[in-house]
């Protein structure tokens, strides 16, 4: 239950008390990022340096608001470099979002037919990741 | 009455997150629609962000036995009832406007330091003093207030003192961790709620602990969350300016009485 909607509570968090699909995905996500947050360095065992909380961040605010599109909870990996990238796979759709060291995020889809679609996103680009996302569960 | 300000418990590093001040008054039969645009008009130079919200229900504290039990009232509406948040400009305050409650809103932002009290209070008051100014030009009439709000929200973040519900009993006092038979496993997810009624009727102090996600950073925390309410002694600035320090009082004693003293020391309790 998103706390913010009924009280005077500003700051967003969900409870995980309930155990609703959105709070449960979130808490998948969060365990996750949880880890790459504590990775320290030469975590790739080639001299990479810890990935740094602006990315993290980033990544938290584009995920967040996917936990209630029904999707499975992502791969998220830290790459070379000091980015993030997460990817989903379902039903022979894939989406790759990854968020460069720099904060720029780019893109890859591949539909069901094998048709690839790939680019660079706009900053903080929440509303886009959310519609790509959404192909992904449409018509599953 | 208050204790002495002086001997109140005291953090170098207190987990407070938000704070939250604010009164409930009688409906204003004459508000709509158009006043939130009007009042956002007043206030658009240091507020100049705002963002819609549903509206938050009637929370009025009772007592005693007679005490009327809470019910859900269905109404034809004739008009949409709508929140609004209006956003400083310095990112860390909010006021919310509805047609029954003002609130001022303080809520951290990156590394800031809790301001204390004493900078907070005084501008929920500028807040109010130009909601009421705005009523009053507005002939909007003078609202009568019937209850106060002071709101304390802490995070605890998981790895500064828990890693799971396991640790639960080295947070808080209520509760012990303890099992009779040692058949259950640790828990999942644990909420503690609890009230404390404050003396001579004067309010009720509710203490929430919950897991939580933090939606800006996905962090897994434990909100703590300290509300105390109740009726001012006069609807004037005066009153409820002095019900606000009660509610305080009681906010910022019972965190301290409801926290450990492990975590009193990780937070550098001074006194």
């Amino acid at each position: 239950m998103l706390l913010t909607a009924t009280s005077t509570q500003w700051t967003g968090v969900i409870s995980l008390v309930d155990q609703s699909s959105p709070a449960t995905w979130l808490r998948a996500v969060a365990q996750k990022l949880d880890l790459i947050r504590s990775a320290g360095p030469n975590w790739d065992h080639e001299g990479g340096g810890p990935i740094e909380p602006r990315i993290l961040n980033i990544a938290s605010e584009l995920l967040a608001p996917l936990a209630s599109l029904g999707l499975p909870v992502p791969r998220i990996a830290p790459v070379l470099g000091g980015g993030i990238q997460f990817e989903w796979d379902v039903a022979g759709k894939e989406l790759e979002v990854e968020i460069l060291p720099d904060g720029t995020v780019e893109f890859l889809t591949a539909d069901e037919h094998g048709q690839v679609e790939e680019g660079r996103l706009p900053d903080i680009p929440i509303r886009e990741v959310r519609s790509l996302a959404q192909r992904l569960v449409r018509n599953c | 009455m208050l204790s002495s300000q002086c001997e109140m418990p005291e953090f170098d590093l207190p987990p407070v997150i938000e704070t939250a001040l604010g009164v409930e008054f009688k409906p204003l039969q004459a508000w709509d629609m158009p006043h939130f645009g009007l009042f956002w008009d007043r206030i658009r130079e240091d507020f100049p962000q705002y963002a819609v919200q549903p509206p938050m229900a009637s929370q009025i504290e009772a007592f005693g036995p007679t005490a009327p039990q809470p019910r859900l009232d269905i109404q034809l509406m004739s008009r949409p009832e709508v929140r609004c948040w209006f956003f400083h400009s310095d990112a860390d305050r909010l006021i919310q406007v509805q047609r029954d409650r003002f609130i001022h809103n303080w809520r951290k932002a990156g590394d800031q330091k809790y301001p204390r009290y004493s900078e907070i209070k005084p501008k929920f008051q500028d807040g109010w003093a130009r909601f009421r100014d705005f009523l009053a030009g507005e002939a909007l009439g003078t609202p009568e207030v019937v209850q106060c709000e002071v709101t304390y929200i802490n995070h605890i973040d998981i790895e500064r003192g828990w890693r799971s519900m396991a640790d639960l009993a080295d947070i808080v006092s209520p509760w012990s961790g303890q099992s009779t038979d040692g058949f259950l496993p640790i828990p999942e997810g644990v909420q503690v709620v609890s009230t404390y009624l404050i003396p001579d009727n004067k309010g009720r102090l509710h203490v929430t602990l919950q897991p939580a996600i933090r939606l800006s950073d996905l962090r897994q925390v434990l909100q703590l969350t300290l509300t105390a309410r109740g009726a001012p002694r006069e609807s004037d600035t005066a009153a409820i300016l002095e019900w606000l320090d009660l509610g305080h009082e009681w906010v910022v004693r019972g965190f301290a009485d409801f926290t450990s003293e492990r975590m009193h020391a990780l937070w550098k309790r001074r006194r």
